[in-house]
């Protein structure tokens, strides 16, 4: 029991990463990122590769890679978020420079969909698609803990991550550049006229959201010790899409608890329930149910649960500034004197 | 704080500069919807773009701006020419502008759409998003006093929190032009901007633009409400099927026989 729910929370931590990696994308920067699965997969080999060692030795002898080491933690870590951002670096380029949205997002998708099927064939590259097994456990042989008590570091660690990880977009969302970066969503050609460089921005977000897809990735492949193209199907990122639009597209709050909803109630807990019906029934069952939460929470509430807010809030400062607004717009505004119309709002 | 961010907004940030275009072409498929226009808008002056329907005012503008591509001819703001750069590097030499239909962004509150025209609140980038926190959130204060000093010297303090995206068209239209007034350009494009203001406020945005030439800045107006062209524009340029066919004063404009054509409907003759 304790290892089930550690490992819920584990996987808990891994889609509110993924989840907040994709609202930086998608809720905040409108890049439709279909292949969001595909930088998180990286960063999971990534940091498998540089765990398990060459595939000629040991517990990977079964397996054919084409190159693997054996790097002390947190290494792995960092090269998984690494790897995720410079894949995102080369990806971007060729999908988002020229593109429509609607285009990047099919784009993205084939993108996704051929990197799996290339992987999944190709036995030499990365053990096709039996995958890499036998990750070491990063934090086990550092603490000398027990099976048990391991789980539980791990969930902490995963929790440290999350929340730095949570901290950074919420710093980002609520700075300059996020402002930036939602005028661009709201409108390319205003935000251009406005002197934004909309194809900097724009890939400077892809490569943050290939970092923390990376890193998710690493982090959850040295949990659970396996990685295969059966864990990175497109669907995958589907799942994290509709996290965020049930959370509501733009709020990092909202990205977590969607996590929670999509990814842990509804995608991760089914598959520990006892087998039921037919063999495959409660997985198909599983789509069928995350498909008609969509429909609901687009029909009933598009905004999502947690609607995205101004990030700049006046509070007390709106009565301090009401107050010196005569003295400062002699110097600031068109002219010395203060309108208070209230028709001001009317259509002429 | 207040006091630092006033010193600092009361001066132009850029030296005077004309906008000019030479001999420019914008074709669609086949047809020219602006054929060799050579225009000038002199710093200190309002220059009025009119014309009916069609006549490729627009297209002019955004080929100013640079979200439209030329076919042929020159652009050039002071003495440099801007003819191949993108909007955002003609935004940085210093020039702002208005859309035919105003255009705000939706899910961004009123406040921050106004700040979203300061310049030094572009936002030095991702870096400084997360190291540099303390230096630019005093940036965005004096951005933020500005901002919403505009919003109450235009009525709207009271809307400041409230999303773009539910204003009235009037109300977008004011907001596109406190951008304008947030970026201190050197040279603005007004695409209509009369459109949808209250009386009162088409006063202020006289008002305005005279303060603004005062200050030596450049400003090509597209307008179709004559009054306002009238009191406002200094000189004035009338297009027609994609031709300059006139310009001067107002008054000179008002009784020259082949804009009155132009605006009745009938074939221009002798377009210059």
């Amino acid at each position: 029991m304790s290892f089930y729910i550690a490992t819920v929370a584990v996987y808990f931590v891994v889609y509110a990463l993924g989840a907040l990696g994709l609202n930086l994308q998608f809720g905040l920067g409108g890049i439709v990122n279909f292949g969001f699965i595909v930088f998180e997969a990286a960063g999971a080999y990534t940091a498998a590769l540089t765990s398990v060692g060459s595939s000629s030795v040991g517990a990977a002898q079964s397996e054919t890679y084409f190159w693997g080491t054996s790097l002390p933690f947190p290494i792995p870590l960092i090269l998984s978020a690494v790897v995720g951002g410079l894949l995102a670096l080369v990806i971007g380029p060729a999908t988002m420079r020229k593109m429509r949205r609607d285009y990047q997002a099919a784009a993205m998708l084939s993108f996704a969909l051929i990197a799996n099927q290339v992987v999944g064939n190709t036995a030499g590259f990365l053990n096709g698609g039996n995958g890499i097994a036998n990750v070491p456990a990063p934090l086990r042989s550092l603490g000398g803990f027990s099976l048990s008590s391991y789980h539980w570091v791990y969930v902490g660690w995963a929790f440290l991550l999350g929340i730095v990880v949570f901290v950074i977009c919420r710093w980002i969302s609520y700075s300059p550049f996020g402002r930036t970066i939602r005028m661009l969503r709201d409108d390319e050609e205003a935000a251009s006229s406005l002197g934004v460089n909309a194809w900097t921005v724009r890939m400077r977000l892809f490569v943050v959201g290939g970092v923390i897809a990376g890193l998710t990735g690493g982090l959850l492949v040295e949990f659970i010790g396996a990685w295969s193209p059966g864990a990175w199907s497109y669907q995958e990122t589907f799942v994290l899409l509709q996290a965020v639009i049930l959370g509501g597209v733009g709020s990092e709050f909202g990205a977590v608890f969607g996590a929670l909803v999509v990814g842990v109630i509804l995608f991760q807990l089914p598959s520990f329930l006892p087998a039921i019906g037919y063999p495959g029934l409660i997985d198909s069952l599983q789509w069928i149910v995350i498909g008609f939460v969509y429909l609901l929470v687009l029909w009933f509430a598009p905004q999502g649960t947690f609607r995205e807010r101004a990030t700049l809030k006046l509070g007390s400062r709106s009565r301090r500034l009401g107050l010196n607004t005569a003295a400062r717009v002699s110097g600031v505004g068109p002219s010395t004197a203060p309108v208070g119309a209230s028709d001001t709002h009317e259509e002429a | 704080m207040a006091s630092n961010a006033n010193s600092d907004v009361r001066t132009p940030r850029y030296e005077p500069a004309a906008l000019v275009a030479e001999d420019v072409v914008v074709t669609y498929g086949g047809v020219r919807a602006v054929d060799g226009v050579s225009l000038r808008a002199d710093p200190g002056m309002v220059t009025g773009l009119i014309g009916p329907n069609g006549a490729g005012k627009s297209s002019l503008i955004g080929v100013f701006a640079g979200a439209q591509k030329s076919t042929h001819g020159l652009i050039c703001l002071g003495d440099q020419d801007i003819t191949s750069l993108s909007p955002h590097r003609r935004s940085d030499m210093g020039l702002a502008r208005t859309f035919q239909t105003a255009r705000v962004f939706g899910r961004l509150s009123v406040l921050e759409n106004v700040m979203a025209g300061e310049k030094h609140a572009k936002p030095g980038g991702l870096t400084s998003a997360i190291l540099e926190r303390r230096s630019w959130r005093a940036r965005e204060d004096a951005t933020t006093d500005r901002a919403f000093a505009y919003l109450t010297e235009f009525g709207m303090a009271d809307k400041a929190e409230t999303r773009c995206g539910e204003l009235s068209g009037g109300q977008r239209r004011i907001i596109e032009y406190l951008r304008v007034l947030m970026a201190r350009p050197r040279a603005i494009l007004l695409d209509e901007p009369t459109v949808g203001m209250a009386p009162w406020l088409l006063a202020r945005l006289k008002e305005d633009l005279r303060r603004l030439c005062s200050e030596g800045v450049s400003i090509l107006l597209v307008g179709h409400e004559m009054s306002f062209i009238r009191e406002v524009c200094d000189l004035v340029v009338v297009m027609a099927n994609g031709k300059i066919i006139a310009r001067g004063e107002f008054d000179e404009i008002a009784k020259d026989e082949t804009v009155q054509q132009a605006y009745l409907g009938r074939r221009v003759v002798g377009a210059r």
